[in-house]
């Protein structure tokens, strides 16, 4: 029987359906997810730390030492010291003073300490720098940052991997990226990393080979264990991604840019 | 640091390429070049220079040695030979395992010298005597990014890394993170970021970004409650929730916080509930709590709280409890019979007293137990429940399930202020 026929009611398809909604992810959030499955494709796993972090895991075992001139291009957020830290347990000593973790670097190093190479791993998370906001930069933000170490890992591993990830997350196989020369005390040699996008070179990353002071510092010996680090703003990828024009909508609560996510 | 480019020319013979050439060559090869600008028939160029050749700037020669280097030119500096010169040595096929490119003897060398380093070889090390105005260069790994960043990262061809096929470890409280994500959102409820800042709090800064921020925040509720009231100039019906860390007087917690701002207590508790359950968390109750409405607890411990339209749970202790292995249980063959009943009880009876005089008396064949109406007059309210008969063995009659009926009517009777409403 024709369907049509059985209709009782008028129904007017062309009127607006009830409104249901369904609840939205941050695009922050949605961003890592898909940098987290291009990485685990790769054989990358997720890692994780604190955000109320030391200063070793910060900086000295990232060689960064208190008079490196490193330390106050980042500034950095420090807690007072009372009485709290001796709730703390696992501090390398007491006399660390701790503060907000200015990058997901530390999570390499916690990471290096309990595990054994090799090793894949990216570490997205929050970090913090003392600095005046504006529509490019926060005083809190997320970073993801990459470590790769085995026998071989070299440099130009290093352009592969990051170029596939940029690739996968923008959608675009026409993206190219380019190192240019630059310094992390981290990594020797030290490159920041461009991105050739739309035509336009975009900063995107810093990176390098990991330094063998790092390796040093967790116990591997440097003669036998190699690798690259990297680092990069999810607030920045999700902006070039989505055409987002200031930092401080990620952080603001305001649904009106939350739900078109 | 601003350089002239008439400075710069005056080091060479050769011509040099034109100002926004020559920046460029700079800005990858060596120092970024912010910018270039006109100035009384010259140019200036803007060099940012990195911490670590700071030394070597100071004097601008830096620059000199780095453009000689760059285009393979002599320039026209001679400085007094250093007093001392730290020695570092490489092998030559150090080169190519750290870049993953192979880079002529010949280039090395070249690339070294122009750069104002001594260089020799003796079998297949280079030793280099890196000048004093270089403290920058230590080891090895220096002298290879040197020869790297002049010979030109673009010449690095790309090369996927080898290695074993294993499947990265599934890092666990981040599948339950997502897992909360997708079970909030499913439920309506949107994502929001807050600042781990707030006015009050255990964890103070030194130095906070503003007065109303100085310290960590310990909640996520303060931060929701703020997003309603902001959101509420635009939107009527407002759910949303927030993952992540606080700050209590013992470290680091992570947080999972939510808020609906039409809700009622039976509502957000119909949410927890779909959140544990969801979780794969069955074994929790609900209290009554001084402050808040009710606090939710299992396995010992209190592991959130629920307020009139909002609650918050420590997620590490959702983590621990978590379970995603889920056992089938077989649906049953034989249809169910459905009773219902409804009981009168003082204003101040708690239904989970009712529910448990019910579930104690029916007996293994009461499958389910639904409330599915409350309502109160001024004396007193009524309850009403289905009641879920069902065998896995056989189709139950009617007089089966009346009996159990008359055993839990007499049970609850038992109670001189409950009455069964016939």
């Amino acid at each position: 029987m024709d369907k049509k026929q059985e209709k009782t009611s008028f129904i007017d398809v062309t009127a607006p359906g009830k409104k249901t909604e369904r609840g939205h992810l941050h695009p922050l959030t949605q961003a890592m997810d898909k940098a987290g499955d291009i990485f685990q494709s790769m054989g990358f796993e997720i890692a994780d730390g604190p955000e109320l972090e030391t200063e070793y895991y910060n900086f000295d075992a990232l060689n960064i030492p208190a008079d490196h001139p490193a330390r106050a291009m980042q500034d950095t957020f420090w807690l007072r010291q009372n009485e709290l830290k001796s709730q703390i347990s696992n501090l390398k000593n007491n006399e660390e003073k701790f503060l907000l973790r200015t990058h997901t670097s530390s999570v390499q190093i916690r990471y290096m300490e309990r595990n054994q190479p090799p090793f894949r791993i990216i570490s997205p998370g929050r970090v913090f720098r003392m600095e005046a906001t504006d529509a490019t930069h926060e005083t809190q933000f997320y970073q993801i940052e990459g470590l790769m170490v085995d026998r071989k890992t070299n440099l130009a591993n290093l352009k592969a991997v990051i170029k596939i990830f940029l690739r996968r997350f923008f959608g675009d196989e026409n993206i190219d990226i380019r190192f240019r020369a630059s310094y992390f005390p981290f990594v020797e040699p030290g490159v920041e990393v461009d991105m050739k996008f739309k035509d336009k070179w975009l900063e995107i990353a810093g990176a390098g080979m990991v330094h063998p002071k790092i390796l040093d510092n967790v116990k591997l010996n440097p003669n036998e264990w190699q690798g690259f680090a990297f680092g990069m703003s999810v607030d920045r990828l999700a902006m070039i991604k989505h055409k987002i024009d200031d930092i401080r909508l990620f952080y603001s609560g305001d649904l009106r840019f939350l739900k078109q996510f | 640091m601003k350089i002239n480019y008439s400075w710069i020319q005056s080091h060479f013979d050769e011509k040099l390429p034109p100002p926004e050439k020559l920046a460029e060559l700079l800005t990858i090869h060596s120092q970024e070049v912010e910018s270039v600008e006109p100035k009384n028939g010259d140019y200036e160029l803007d060099a940012k220079i990195l911490p670590n050749r700071a030394y070597d700037y100071v004097d601008y020669f830096g620059v000199i040695r780095d453009i000689a280097a760059i285009l393979k030119l002599d320039s026209k500096i001679s400085l007094p030979e250093p007093e001392e010169r730290e020695i570092i040595f490489i092998k030559e096929s150090d080169f190519e395992k750290i870049l993953g490119v192979k880079i002529s003897e010949k280039e090395i060398m070249d690339i070294l010298s122009r750069l104002g380093m001594e260089i020799s070889k003796k079998g297949d090390v280079f030793s280099v005597g890196a000048p004093s105005e270089r403290p920058d260069l230590k080891i090895k790994e220096d002298i290879a990014e040197e020869v790297a960043r002049i010979y030109g990262y673009e010449k690095i061809g790309e090369k996927n890394p080898e290695g074993l096929l294993v499947p990265p470890k599934r890092n666990d409280a981040l599948f339950f993170v997502s897992a909360v994500r997708n079970i909030m959102t499913g439920l309506g409820f949107s994502e929001v970021y807050n600042y781990s800042f707030a006015k009050n709090g255990d964890w103070e800064l030194q130095n906070p970004p503003a007065k109303d921020k100085k310290f960590l925040r310990t909640n996520l509720m303060e931060g929701l409650e703020a997003n309603i009231k902001e959101n509420g100039k635009y939107f009527k019906n407002i759910k949303i929730f927030e993952l992540g860390k606080i700050f209590p007087k013992s470290g680091e917690r992570m947080a999972l916080s939510a808020i609906s701002n039409k809700a009622d207590f039976y509502e957000m508790k119909g949410v927890a509930d779909e959140l544990l359950n969801g979780l794969g968390i069955d074994d929790f109750f609900f209290k009554d709590h001084d402050n808040r409405v009710a606090e939710v607890q299992a396995d010992g411990k209190t592991i959130g709280h629920i307020d009139t339209n909002s609650f918050e749970f420590d997620f590490d202790e959702l983590v621990k409890l978590a379970d995603e292995s889920v056992e089938y249980e077989p649906v049953s063959k034989y249809p169910a019979i459905i009773r219902d009943i409804a009981v009168f009880v003082p204003l101040n009876e708690k239904a989970e007293n009712v529910l448990d005089i019910i579930e104690n008396t029916a007996g293994k064949l009461l499958v389910d137990t639904d409330l599915f109406d409350i309502y109160e007059n001024e004396e007193r309210k009524s309850l009403a429940f289905h009641l879920i008969f069902q065998s896995p063995e056989k189709t139950l009659t009617d007089e089966e399930v009346n009996a159990v009926m008359e055993k839990v009517f007499e049970a609850i009777e038992a109670n001189p202020d409950w009455e069964v409403r016939k």
